[in-house]
């Protein structure tokens, strides 16, 4: 047998405070896909890091082809064959999909408008070639992540590794994402991906490597493991992989929350919401699917009061709070999670009690006149930390230094504390482990429960199928259908989506 | 508590390598570091007439490293609190050479808060600038410095206003009564130093222990979750350069009450320029800033000294405070996270 495309054996890896990776081993094999699961915080993305050449270890030794190899950059791992597509792309927006294809690798000038040929050739191996001329802000998430595994494959990589590559897309775009990725290992590259849908693990890998706490526990063949196996694998106890029969109150009363005839514009100034109307009661769901980019953004952004509406009402309670601002709707009880924790929701360089003081929440710890009371503010956070199970507990922290589903967590833990009379969810689970999925799931159940109106916007059908009473479908900034959930199916919504079926 | 530490220990470092870097020039230059960092220390601290001169040079430095170092905590540049606190100075002269009427008790209130009134309102000008219309404030300061520049030279000479009697560029003096005076005569320690070094502690106060402060640093951090958090970017970004505007004019007002006696023209040797660097090596802390201000008055007030006794001209001592800004601009540069977040574990 030839040499295993990776090794990384005895990997170590030092943060203050905390051990990332604790002796870790993994091997990858050319022509197979390979998934990294784990919880969030198990090391996953420092492993992927060493092994792509940005983050140095303090320890072990990395084999490339059988070949010892030390890595002193991102750059040296590429040379070595070694590709990575991180989570948060790394595109520049302004620039054409080419020159994106050729910044950091310029010949002495730009090549007019033809490709070259290595650009070319990544693009027949890939299936898929994209439009050169266009801008890269102009693309929707899953064109990004295409070119940019293009731009990987263009510098001659042969094993790629990609961070949470499918949190970003819709179902369709997964599917087609997965068929490319089979493609690749087709073709002889290794193809190493960080997941925390399970589900996708056991459709799209070969073999799966489990992580817990800094070490990998076991490294299995996907045929051979069923998504609980996983789950207790990754958690180290049983977890409820997908809840079932839903105890909840029947939602009832006046609409907490009324949109009428509401119309809103994009930042740049073209139609992004049109004509939408509908009302959530307390202690409802709304679930709103819809594929990235139709309108949800905007939509969240002006329910939450950072974005005029062009046209149209917003009712709280009846009242009309159209020209409010966020303050004031927050003092109202509406609160918002944006879908990206880092550019909206979190300021990183504080600590995670001053994230919680900064939403001006309803726990009285957290309010208050102009002085911060530090002490009830940092036990107060230290609760809603340990009830969210964020690692560590501890909010004395920069929250920049959690990783980025304990960040969620924070996020999620600030929006509960406010006892919201409204909550506007966009991705709420994105980038958590299962473990964690369970949880936040029944915190968004309670907080029905106690009689919040919420409004739920996921990319992930199975969430919305699981916690909305009632689903609107966004389509190009219309609402496109409504379906109750307990009556529809993934197909059905995905059609809906899609522009077929209602 | 543990952060002030660190930053003040890091300002240490700075400090030291900057001077080591110049004392490095010198040696390249043929001259002697030691004897000329000795010459430093006699000027700095010699005697007691020489270590009057220090604190008294610290004080201006405090309020203006202050009047940088809290807008930047909300994320601004402030590059014109020279221009804040020359028309702040300006304006004090103004009023006490109109009001003489007026008692002491009341001529000393009026001028400070014809001083504040207008070094808040030209830094208010900017913020409105930035927040309300998005010019950015490094523009906006800096041509406002220009501006407070020629028009306080302006108004100076202005007919109808009865300023310039002499031939000196200056306002009539100060009644006595107004000037602030030394605490323990001839220690350089005045009423206003006493009252920065207060105003330090109070602006760690605000910035730390206060909602407003809270908001003021979110804003700085990350200004989209601010925003989404219900704080209003214009308003924060108004009131953190009307403070800075208002600490710029007390240096202004120093200036006037304490050291001159009057409006003088051109006395500033960039008070809000070097404000810049004295934020910098403070670590925009205010305590931070407290330190770093004696820091460059030492330098400052030692360059005399060399000058004399080594005859290393004084312009030698702007080289340390260039060095100290490059330094901590190069610390920024290499302590900056990855575009792609080098941060542990981020995602898993």
């Amino acid at each position: 047998m030839t040499a295993p495309a990776v090794e990384l054996s005895g990997i170590t890896k030092r943060y203050p405070g905390v051990i990332a990776n604790d002796r870790v081993s993994f091997r990858a094999r050319f022509g197979e896909i390979h998934a990294v699961v784990g919880e969030n915080g198990a090391g996953k993305t420092t492993l992927m890091r060493v092994l792509a050449g940005v983050t140095r270890p303090d320890e072990g030794t990395i084999r490339i082809d059988g070949k010892r190899v030390t890595f002193r950059s991102a750059a040296d791992a590429a040379r070595a064959g070694v590709g990575m597509v991180h989570q948060h792309f790394t595109l520049v927006p302004v620039f054409t999909v080419l020159e994106n294809l050729l910044l950091g690798a310029e010949p002495g000038f730009l090549p007019g408008r033809a490709a070259p040929p290595e650009v070319r050739k990544a693009a027949e191996r890939l299936g898929f070639l994209p439009d050169l001329d266009a801008r890269v802000s102009g693309l929707t998430v899953g064109e990004r992540q295409r070119v940019e595994i293009l731009r990987t494959l263009s510098r001659g990589a042969r094993i790629l590794v990609l961070d949470e590559p499918t949190a970003v897309l819709t179902p369709a775009e997964t599917r087609d994402f997965f068929r490319t990725l089979r493609n690749l290992a087709r073709e002889g590259h290794a193809v190493v991906f960080i997941s925390h849908r399970l589900e996708e693990v056991r459709a799209a890998s070969d073999r799966v490597t489990v992580m817990r706490r800094g070490r990998t526990v076991a490294t299995l063949e996907t045929a051979r493991a069923t998504e609980a196996d996983l789950a207790r694998l990754m958690v180290g106890r049983e977890v409820l992989v997908r809840e079932g029969g839903r105890e909840r109150r029947p939602p009832a009363g006046e609409p907490a929350l009324e949109v009428r005839g509401l119309d809103l514009d994009s930042d740049r100034g073209l139609p992004a919401v049109r004509d939408v109307s509908f009302s959530i009661r307390p202690g409802e769901v709304l679930g709103l699917a819809g594929v990235m980019g139709n309108g949800q953004r905007e939509l969240v952004e002006a329910l939450a009061g950072l974005r005029r509406p062009r046209g149209g009402r917003i009712l709280l309670g009846g009242e009309d709070v159209t020209g409010l601002g966020v303050r004031q709707r927050l003092r109202a009880g509406v609160v918002f999670v944006p879908e990206d924790r880092r550019d909206q929701g979190l300021v990183l360089t504080l600590s995670a009690a001053e994230n919680l003081a900064l939403g001006a929440p309803a726990d009285p710890a957290f309010r208050g006149g102009l002085l911060l009371r530090r002490e009830p503010l940092r036990a107060a956070a230290a609760r809603w930390m340990r009830a969210l199970d964020v690692r560590p507990p501890d909010p004395d922290r920069p929250v920049g230094d959690l990783s980025g589903g304990n960040q969620q967590k924070v996020l999620l833990a600030r929006a509960l504390a406010s006892s919201p009379r409204v909550l506007l969810l966009a991705e709420p689970c994105r980038g958590l482990d299962v473990g964690a999925i369970e949880r936040v799931h029944g915190e968004i159940r309670a907080a029905a429960n106690r009689g919040a109106a919420i409004l739920l916007v996921s990319s992930d059908l199975p969430e919305i199928l699981s916690l909305s009473d009632r689903i609107l479908v966004l389509r190009r900034g219309r609402i496109s259908g409504e379906v109750k959930a307990g009556r529809t199916t993934e197909e059905e919504l995905g059609l809906m989506m899609a522009g077929g079926g209602a | 508590m543990r952060e002030s530490l660190r930053s003040a220990g890091h300002a240490l470092q700075v400090a030291a390598l900057a001077l080591i870097l110049f004392a490095g020039a010198l040696l390249a230059a043929g001259e002697s570091p030691l004897h000329l960092l000795l010459a430093l220390l006699r000027g700095a601290f010699g005697s007691r007439a020489d270590l009057a001169r220090t604190l008294a040079g610290a004080t201006p430095l405090i309020f203006t490293g202050l009047a940088v170092a809290i807008p930047f905590r909300a994320g601004l540049f402030n590059i014109g609190a020279e221009g804040q606190m020359i028309l702040a100075a300006f304006g004090a002269g103004a009023v006490g050479a109109w009001c003489t009427g007026l008692p002491p008790v009341l001529l000393l209130p009026a001028c400070a808060a014809a001083a504040l009134a207008v070094g808040s309102l030209w830094a208010g000008i900017a913020g409105f600038l930035r927040g309300r219309l998005g010019i950015h404030e490094v523009i906006a300061t800096i041509l406002l410095n220009f501006l407070a520049v020629h028009l306080a030279a302006y108004l100076l000479r202005a007919e109808g206003l009865h300023l310039l009697l002499g031939q000196e560029p200056k306002s009539p003096a100060l009644p006595d009564g107004v000037r602030l005076g030394e605490i323990v005569p001839g220690s350089g320690v005045g009423t206003a130093l006493v009252g920065a070094v207060l105003l330090a502690a109070a602006a760690e106060f605000l910035l730390f222990r206060t909602r407003p402060g809270l908001a003021l640093r979110a804003l700085g951090g990350n200004p989209r979750a601010a925003e989404a958090a219900g704080i209003s970017p214009p308003r924060v970004i108004l009131l953190s350069l009307v403070l800075g505007g208002a600490l710029a004019a007390l240096a202004g007002l120093q200036q006037v009450l304490a050291v001159h006696g009057s409006y003088l023209e051109g006395f500033s040797p960039g008070f809000g320029f070097t404000g810049i660097a004295v934020a910098l090596l403070g670590a925009n802390r205010p305590l931070g800033v407290v330190f770093a201000a004696f820091f460059f008055a030492v330098l400052r007030s030692g360059a005399f000294a060399m000058d004399a006794l080594a005859g290393v001209p004084r312009e030698g001592m702007r080289l340390v405070e260039v060095m100290v800004i490059l330094l901590v601009a190069a610390e920024r540069l290499r302590s900056r996270p990855a575009p792609s977040g080098d941060e542990p574990e981020e995602g898993t």
